[in-house]
């Protein structure tokens, strides 16, 4: 402090006062000397969403990465329906923002570090004020992005390498992989998408990373003469490196999903595996034909509903878990309900596929038992359950709660060759360890694993357990001994496979309600399923004219996107096909025009013609043969009854 | 093994009975020497031998000169030239002279089973036929499935329009469908109860059910063959669903059915006859209902040709010669020929030209034509191709065990018969069957099924007529199977199996009335399923589901007035169950274009098909000419109001009416 005393001269009076000021104006300059420097924002999207139907209410956790301040979220609003006037948004069970109910507008949720627990942070969306009112209105909250500062904290161990946050996966082989690494590459994959079943995305590369970020996790993985996996980053990007040959790769790359990892330490790891992943679990444990199999085991836990008005459950049922296709599910659920007021009128409905499967209302007796039962067109791969509870409003304005238990409810299938198209048959018809082969057209093994990784992250979305993969030759496949996934497919593949729809010319028959076209002439890829004896073989493949070079292959890359993209339930149709325009369809059988390769197979049914006529013929000859000879002893027979006739009975 | 003595010689001789049955031993009957097989049971007399004319070798041409009149005496070891112990065929007629007289020519063909015209038991299996007929009838009601072919419902419809219509006359027998089946079915849809049930269609057809039971039954008697092998063949074709199913509906097969086994009954009847019939016989019990026959489906026509050169085989295998040949095959054929240039004479008086069934635009070519131009012909030029269609076909609609059992039956009728008069004539009953392959080959006629490329379900029902022929070849097993001539170790060992000589019969028809009954289970365990015929009747059945609803109201609802409807591309006429002159449509000719023109002044309802693409509403043959007027001139409705509409059908009715 300066002190300005009396008969001190002007002169130093003026020198205190600048010099005060000068302390003044060199404060705010300081405080970015005196203060941690304030980190800026830094975006990155996350998975989640949540939908509200009607009014009421409904929340989702979505993952935050460790180690960062949060500073907010964003998302995209969906309205459908008679629209509210606005939603109410909340972070962690309590409101944060009410804005216009406007269909895609990008939203602003504040939030902050402290509504983060256990990695995640709960977002919420309200809709109406009044539970009871009457509205057909569906609002959607998706696409977060999580706004923060600071770093993700970078994994050290392969314990804590698979953080729920994470964004992206890469597995990275080399381009030039041998059999056994390119295997142990799609065990990763299939992996790491078991592990990741929202929308993280999983992909195969060759040679080198794509993606690179705090929220990408790299999988490289290399041949060496030992196991060993160890944690390292590139930049900003954390990696797994797992080294090591034949089946010991195949079986670290298979454990990524193993909640074993956690053991891991921050030392390179020398031994990994998880023997009793997927593999050959899945039909061990199959549930048995008509065996009740409780909710519980299929990952349904307890089902509520509450509140007034409209509330919806939904639950995935998915045909796998019995160990193939079905022909019909049957489910019992049993649970209990609040007692219902004697103004109120409520009922729990049941849809399966949005099929309505049951009903029943709510009285006195507060237990609740609904036997719901499916069959044939009603089923899918993963079999949508939703219970919906419908009431009306009571005056006190108390709700109704009901609860659906998960260890006492069940379900149980009646196998069979299940009533669905050829694609939409699979994970199920093949569950467990998945036999691939890589075909004549393909450029590579290595290229054409990246294929087969998109379906297998697609099929694994779609599948209960987790799925191992093995790679195998085409032969294998070709023969009819086991069930698998065949990619890089040439005609010669199809062939001998007596593929429904051959990888030769083929013609597109204008269905009259889509622009999807293909010449004779014009190179394709395909998706489709081929039974082959008692197992399937899924095939991707392609065709291209003499003259072309690498069309098929590419656009059998462009197949195998579409359906990573779409998602296995999407895939419904006989064949998904890619033209030569790039643009991708599923077709129905009969809108490819028969192909001649596929008629020509049938003419070895003339054989059997010329097989019936010979044999006839032969019938013929002998029945002739016989005939004659039989004549020539009655000959005989009658000319010595003669000789006898006219020598008389004397010699009798 | 029996003993004989004569002069204190003994000796013993395997007695071998050449396609005898004991019962001809204890009547007298004049055998049948058939040279097919033996069994050494005699137990009735003196044994006699003798050579007749009869030998089935001899009507082949071979032998002929071992024919001689009947003799008798005991053949003795040694003397006989058979070696003690051997085997001697044996013919037994104890009433014959013992004369010897040199073999005359071949005479007449071995006596038949039958006296005269006159089978025993045709009544009471005609009657079964009735009955199995009317059940599955009154089911099919009950169930509604009269109406789910849309042919069935257009063949009744073209039956009322004949008297009932705008247009009446001849001329709404249309061309392409052959008019016999319409005109079976005119007096019944006469009374619109009956055709707006569809039950016109079941009654006719049931008679023809049970008429093609009465046939192959009455084939079986004229073969020779026994009561057990006859009633096989019955119960294979009334056990067959695919056919029971569409005897309950107006469709045609059950008709060509009838006629068809009408005629190789008439055929087999006169060539098989105790006495010597004449072309005119022949040509009234064959000719006629083969000539009905070609009128009604187009597989007649080969049927038609077999029949005549079968008629001219046996003919020249008698040694009449060539003329008779000729003149008994032209007789015969008569009725078909002038059946068939009647067709051609009215198909140039209506079309202007004599081949328009063949060429039109509603010809079985054209239809052709159309899945051609789409690729999915595959069957056209493709062998292979064609006989798994037809497999497939036959399988689900004939059945696997009657199939097997009839394949057993070929096999043993060509080793025994070889091509002999009998042979022929099952093969004949076999002509639309190999006509309907060959078909398919040539890219005459279009089939889908599970074994067709693309798949589908469509046109399998004309494979119905193969049921016949497979009948009869099974009846052939039962009989060959449980008829006492066997030879040694078969013998015994069918005796083992299959009981005493007297039961055989019932035995081997129980066990196939066994696998028949195996099989129509299987059926019944999965119809949609496994049998496409009834597969596609339910397709169609969902198919017309809104136009059948559509139907339903305006015949609820229609309060006269007329209606304006292309009922050619809808089909569903029999569903409003209205008198056909109410309505202006496509048969009316002019007339439905004058309506069609100015609607509001001919009709108060307007039916009209909605949400049809372009390329359907250009479809000149298919397309609901009405939904083309009206799309190409919405004004043509402006004073009407639409009364009622569904995802198929929108139907009007005017404002007013005109002044």
């Amino acid at each position: 402090m300066v002190t300005v005393t009396a008969g001190t001269s002007r002169g130093v009076r003026r020198r205190a006062r600048v010099a005060l000021a000068a302390a003044a104006l060199a404060c705010p300059l300081a405080v970015p000397v005196l203060l941690p420097a304030a980190a800026s924002a830094e975006t990155t999207p996350t998975s989640g969403s949540v939908t509200v139907e009607g009014e009421g209410g409904s929340s989702t956790s979505v993952p935050v990465p460790d180690g960062v301040r949060l500073r907010g979220l964003t998302a995209t609003l969906s309205v459908a329906g008679t629209a509210p006037a606005s939603v109410r948004l909340t972070v962690d069970g309590h409101q944060v923002a009410r804005v216009r109910a406007k269909d895609g507008a990008t939203v602003r949720l504040p939030a902050s570090t402290s509504d983060i627990e256990d990695g995640y942070v709960t977002v919420g969306v309200i809709v109406g004020d009044d539970v009871c009112g009457d509205s057909d209105s569906e609002v959607s909250l998706s696409d977060f992005t999580l706004s923060y500062s600071g770093r993700p904290t970078v994994p050290r161990t392969v314990g804590d390498f698979f953080s729920d946050a994470v964004t992206d996966v890469q597995v990275v082989i080399p381009s030039d992989a041998t059999d056994d690494v390119v295997e142990a590459g799609l065990a990763a994959v299939a992996a790491v998408a078991d592990r990741y079943r929202g929308d993280t995305d999983v992909t195969m590369v060759l040679g080198g990373a794509t993606k690179a970020g705090p929220l990408v996790r790299l999988v490289m993985l290399d041949s060496a003469d030992s196991l060993s996996a160890s944690v390292r980053t590139s930049g900003e990007t954390p990696v797994l490196e797992i080294d090591g040959q034949d089946q010991d790769l195949a079986d670290a790359a298979a454990a990524l999903d193993s909640d074993g990892l956690a053991l891991g330490g921050t030392g390179a790891v020398t031994a990994l595996s998880d023997q009793a992943s997927g593999a050959t679990t899945a039909s061990a444990t199959a549930a048995a034909d008509g065996e009740d199999v409780p909710l519980a085991d299929l990952g349904i836990e307890d089902i509520t509903l509450d509140g007034s008005g409209t509330a919806s459950s939904y639950d995935v049922v998915r045909q796998d878990v019995f160990g193939g296709s079905v022909d019909g599910l049957d489910l019992h659920l049993t649970g209990v309900h609040t007692a219902v007021p004697s103004d109120v009128d409520a009922r729990v409905d049941a849809y399966l596929n949005g099929h309505l499967v049951g009903s029943q209302a709510l009285g006195e007796d507060t237990g609740l038992t609904l036997d719901l039962h499916a069959d044939g067109d009603d089923l899918r791969g993963d079999n949508a359950l939703e219970l919906r509870l419908v009431s009306t409003c009571s005056a006190s304005g108390l709700p109704i709660d009901v609860e659906i238990s998960g260890s006492d409810s069940t379900v149980s299938a009646t196998r069979g060759t299940g009533d669905l198209g050829a694609l939409a048959s699979w994970p199920q018809v093949a569950p467990g360890a998945l036999a691939v082969a890589v075909g004549s057209a393909a450029s590579s093994t290595p290229d054409a694993a990246v294929d087969a990784a998109t379906l297998l992250v697609a099929l694994q979305r779609a599948s209960t357990d987790q799925i191992v993969p093995e790679l195998v030759d085409a032969s294998d496949l070709e023969d009819g001994s086991r069930s698998g996934l065949l990619v890089g497919a040439g005609e010669d593949d199809s062939d001998a496979l007596d593929a429904g729809l051959s990888l030769s010319d083929l013609r597109v028959l204008d269905t009259g309600s889509g622009s999807f076209a293909l010449a004779s002439s014009s190179p394709f890829a395909a998706l489709q399923s081929v039974r082959v004896g008692s197992h399937d073989v899924l095939v991707l493949g392609g065709w291209e004219p003499d003259n072309a070079d690498g069309d098929d292959v590419a656009l059998m890359h462009t197949v195998a996107a579409w359906v990573g993209r779409k998602g296995w339930s999407e895939v419904t149709g006989t064949y998904v096909v890619a033209n030569d325009a790039g643009t991708v369809a599923q077709l129905a059988a009969d809108t490819a025009t028969p192909q001649e390769a596929v008629i020509d197979r049938t003419g070895s049914s003339v054989w059997w013609l010329v097989l019936g006529g010979a044999a006839l013929a032969l019938l013929l000859a002998l029945g002739w043969v016989a005939r004659r000879r039989q004549r020539v002893a009655l000959a005989r027979l009658v000319h010595a009854q003669q000789a006898y006739d006219a020598t008389g009975p004397s010699q009798a | 093994m029996d003993e004989h003595s004569a002069g204190g010689a003994t000796g013993t001789v395997d007695v071998e009975f050449l396609g005898l049955r004991e019962d001809d031993l204890v009547t007298g009957a004049a055998p049948v020497v058939a040279l097919d097989g033996v069994v050494p049971a005699v137990e009735t007399g003196p044994l006699r031998l003798r050579r007749s004319g009869a030998l089935s070798g001899a009507r082949s041409g071979a032998g002929a000169r071992d024919a001689h009149a009947p003799t008798a005496a005991p053949v003795l070891p040694g003397e006989s030239g058979v070696p003690d112990g051997g085997r001697a065929g044996v013919l037994l007629d104890p009433a014959l002279d013992p004369a010897l007289e040199p073999a005359p020519a071949p005479t007449r063909a071995a006596a038949p089973r039958s006296r005269g015209r006159r089978v025993r038991g045709t009544w009471w299996v005609f009657a079964t036929g009735l009955l199995v007929g009317a059940v599955a009838s009154a089911w099919g009601l009950r169930a509604g499935w009269l109406m789910d072919y849309g042919d069935a419902m257009a063949h009744l419809t073209i039956a009322r329009r004949i008297l009932d219509s705008r247009s009446p006359g001849i001329s709404q027998l249309g061309t392409v469908w052959l008019p016999v089946p319409h005109l079976v079915l005119l007096p019944f849809v006469q009374s619109l109860w009956l055709f707006h049930t569809g039950l016109a269609g079941s009654i006719v057809n049931t008679l023809c059910l049970a008429s093609t039971a009465t046939a192959v039954f009455r084939i079986g008697a004229h073969l020779g063959l026994g009561l057990p092998a006859r009633l096989a063949a019955v119960a294979v074709v009334l056990t067959n669903v695919s056919l029971l199913y569409v005897a309950t509906t107006a469709l045609t097969e059950p008709l060509l059915l009838a006629l068809m086994t009408g005629a190789v009954a008439g055929a087999t009847g006169w060539v098989f006859s105790e006495r010597k019939l004449s072309g005119g016989e022949l040509t009234v019990f064959c000719g006629v209902p083969l000539g009905l026959s070609v009128l009604t489906r187009y597989e007649a026509w080969p049927l038609a040709l077999a029949c005549g050169i079968y008629v001219a085989i046996v003919v020249l295998r008698r040694g009449d010669g060539w003329g008779r040949a000729v003149r008994l095959t032209l007789g015969l054929a008569t009725p078909s020929l002038l059946g068939i240039a009647w067709w051609l004479a009215y198909n140039q008086a209506v079309y202007g030209s004599p081949l328009e069934f063949l060429t039109g635009e509603y010809s079985a070519s054209a239809f052709a034509d159309t899945y051609a131009a789409r690729g999915q012909l595959t069957t056209a030029g493709h062998l292979g191709l064609s006989l798994r269609v037809m497999w497939a076909a036959l399988t689900d609609t004939v059945g696997l065990v009657p199939l097997v059992l009839a394949g057993a039956g070929l096999a043993l009728l060509t080793w025994r018969r070889g091509l002999d008069d009998r042979a022929l004539a099952l093969w004949v009953l076999g002509a639309p069957t190999v006509f309907l392959t060959f078909s398919l080959f040539a890219g005459q006629h279009v089939m889908f099924n599970d074994a067709s490329i693309p798949t589908g379900a469509y046109n399998n029902r004309y494979v119905l007529s193969a049921v016949p022929w497979v009948a009869c070849l099974v009846a052939y097993l039962v009989d060959v199977v449980s008829m006492p001539v066997l030879p040694g170790r078969l013998a015994t060992l069918t005796t083992r199996v299959l009981g005493p000589v007297r039961l055989r019969g019932a035995v081997v028809a129980g066990l196939v009335a066994v696998g028949l009954v195996g099989q129509v289970l299987w059926w019944a365990g999965d119809p949609y399923g496994r049998m496409v015929v009834v597969e596609e009747g339910h397709l169609q059945a969902v198919d017309y589901v809104d136009r059948k609803a559509a139907a339903t109201w305006l015949g609820e609802h229609y309060d006269g007035g007329d209606i304006l409807m292309d009922e050619s591309a809808t089909l569903v006429a029999p569903v409003i169950g209205l008198p056909q002159r109410d309505f202006w449509n496509r048969a009316t000719g002019d007339l439905f274009d004058e309506a069609l023109a100015d609607p509001y002044d001919h009709a108060r309802w307007v039916w009209v098909r909605v949400d049809l693409t372009a390329d359907e509403l250009s479809n000149s043959s298919s397309a609901d000419r009405v939904a083309a007027a009206v799309a190409a001139d919405p004004a043509l409705l402006s004073r009407y109001v639409v009364a009622y509409v569904n995802e198929d059908v929108a139907i009007y009715r005017r404002i007013g009416d005109p002044s």
